[in-house]
């Protein structure tokens, strides 16, 4: 998927989810947000994970 | 931004880097595989995500002796800081043993203790994860007098903030005693705790032994009674640990969560689970699963002293402390394991004010000489002790048996019990029937014509006047007896009407507990 198209479809994402006009929605800049370090761990290792919520 | 700011910007972030590296990628890729998560990742599976902040990243050890200042690890090998659990804050510390083997020193301690400190403060909980080859031998004294400041902690936050130390690697020597101090144990399959390594025990006492059959988890979970719960893996330890903490309050002045849950009222079942015959066993975990809100019961210490249960539940979405005689374990007597377990339990219950739910089925306390050289009478005071001073809301149910000092060691009316419920099979009573009739009845026995008829008559005499509730409850030592369909309602009512109970006790510096 092009960059681009990724970047318009989390915008309107955000835009939505906080009820906002996507036309009044300026993008300045962006950077990639990384895996965490532990995420990155579960991944490479194939691991199944779920965080423990209250009341499960 | 001129080229001064770029500076200053270029040698934070060259020294964030540092941080995040900690020991290196070849240390990080050996903690790995060996199965276990470094000091950060640890954080982010015990916090909510993206919730965890580091404090006091940067201290370091101002030690020079033996070529330290040479190998200067910055943050000295614990990772400390906060962050959120069902998003109610929470204060951590994680030792690092890719950097120094995770070793303690002065730096290194007082990191940890700023982080105790700061929970103090803010009335929330500790949490602190070990992983340590030890006290840094270059350190010297210093090392120790860290270990004391820790220790020093524990002890004036004990009954203030819940602590819970979790196991993941080696710890060895004086660094147990944090751990033991605190609230709760959690350890994972390939931790160890021991005062003495397999070295140090094979040069004094010429004994072999591996460091797993030494200290390992199966060991300290069902034999010396040290851990609470064992885990295969971080992950899913710092899951239970995140369980844990949804059944506690913050602190000694704040209140449990209430968390609305499935209530399906089992109770109807319990004749079923129960045998009437008192002889017969079962597993008393399907009564409290019957009892308590849908898959809401934690079980602690399953592994040791299995003949007493102690755990977590919920009833009507509000946290219970549950201790109850499992008969499927030496008919459910007390000795002295499960008079230990059964009064550290009570004990963190009333200082945190969780209410309390005892389930009897009890025939005695163990005979032996085994039990009374061990210390029975001064272990089996402790819950005498435990009960008496507990002063949150306390309920009992008399299930079956409840005989003898048992029966009063068993949160009885006497020692404090607010509501005491019995079933219509409960016997309450000084001993069982035959012992009874061997004692109070040898001399007619003995001089009967027929001395097996004399028995009968006499044991059917005693099964009617004793072997059932109603003596206890005309007496007052029970306030009613009910139906097993009846005892979701009325304990869940019990513990309603008691909400508001205020008990005091009188001023004291602290009781002298038979330890």
């Amino acid at each position: 998927m092009e960059e681009s198209l990724i970047v318009a479809m989390a915008v309107a994402c955000i835009a939505e989810e906080n009820g906002v006009d996507i036309k009044n929605v300026v993008v300045r800049n962006f950077r990639e947000v990384q895996k965490s370090p532990l995420a990155q761990y579960i991944a490479d290792n194939n691991i199944s994970y779920h965080k423990y919520q209250l009341g499960e | 931004m001129d080229s001064m700011w770029q500076q200053s910007i270029d040698r934070l972030n060259s020294r964030r880097e540092a941080v995040a590296a900690a020991g290196g990628a070849d240390r990080i890729a050996k903690q790995h595989s060996s199965g276990k998560l470094t000091a950060r990742e640890r954080m982010e599976a015990l916090f909510d995500d993206g919730t965890f902040v580091e404090l006091n990243d940067e201290i370091s050890s101002r030690c020079s002796d033996f070529g330290m200042d040479k190998k200067k690890r910055i943050g000295d090998g614990v990772v400390t800081g906060y962050g959120y659990i069902h998003g109610r804050i929470a204060f951590a510390s994680s030792q690092d043993f890719t950097v120094g083997g995770g070793s303690l020193g002065e730096a290194h301690a007082m990191k940890i203790c700023r982080a105790m400190d700061k929970a103090m403060e803010m009335k929330a909980p500790f949490i602190s994860i070990n992983d340590s080859g030890g006290a840094r031998i270059e350190e010297g004294i210093d090392s120790l007098s860290g270990y004391a400041d820790i220790f020093y902690r524990n002890t004036i936050a004990s009954g203030v903030i819940p602590q819970i130390s979790v196991i993941m690697g080696p710890c060895a020597g004086g660094a147990c005693y944090s751990p033991a101090i605190t609230d709760f144990i959690f350890m994972t399959d390939y931790s160890q705790m021991y005062i003495t390594g397999p070295a140090v025990v094979k040069s004094v006492t010429g004994e072999e032994i591996t460091s797993a059959a030494l200290g390992g988890a199966s060991v300290h979970s069902s034999t010396s009674g040290v851990a609470h719960f064992v885990y295969p893996d971080d992950l899913s330890c710092l899951n239970g640990v995140r369980q844990l903490l949804g059944y506690l309050p913050q602190s000694n002045e704040d209140y449990t969560l209430t968390v609305p849950g499935r209530t399906v009222d089992n109770s109807a079942s319990l004749s079923d689970i129960v045998p009437a015959d008192s002889k017969k066993a079962y597993d008393v975990r399907n009564v409290i699963n019957s009892l308590v809100d849908e898959n809401s019961f934690f079980e602690i210490q399953e592994s040791f002293a299995r003949n007493i249960i102690i755990g977590f539940a919920r009833i009507d979405g509000e946290t219970i402390g549950i201790i109850a005689n499992q008969a499927l374990y030496m008919a459910g007597s007390l000795e002295i394991n499960a008079s230990d377990k059964a009064s550290r339990f009570i004990r963190f219950c009333d200082c945190f004010d969780i209410p309390l739910l005892t389930l009897v089925d009890v025939p005695a306390f163990l005979p032996g000489s085994q039990q009374e050289h061990g210390g029975i009478i001064r272990h089996g005071a402790k819950l005498l002790y435990a009960y008496s001073e507990a002063t949150v809301p306390k309920v009992s149910l008399i299930m079956r048996k409840a005989y003898g000092g048992a029966y009063i060691a068993m949160n009885s009316k006497g020692t404090g019990a607010d509501v005491v419920y019995a079933w219509p099979v409960a016997e309450i009573a000084v001993m069982g029937a035959s012992g009874a009739v061997s004692i109070i009845g040898k001399k007619a026995i003995e001089a009967a014509e027929d001395p097996a008829a004399k028995r009968e008559e006499l044991l059917s005499e005693y099964n009617d006047k004793f072997m059932n509730p109603y003596i206890a409850a005309e007496h007052g030592y029970v306030d009613e007896v009910i139906l097993p369909e009846e005892t979701r309602t009325k304990i869940a009512s019990a513990f309603k009407m008691l909400k508001t109970k205020d008990r005091t006790l009188p001023y004291k510096k602290h009781g002298n507990i038979p330890l």
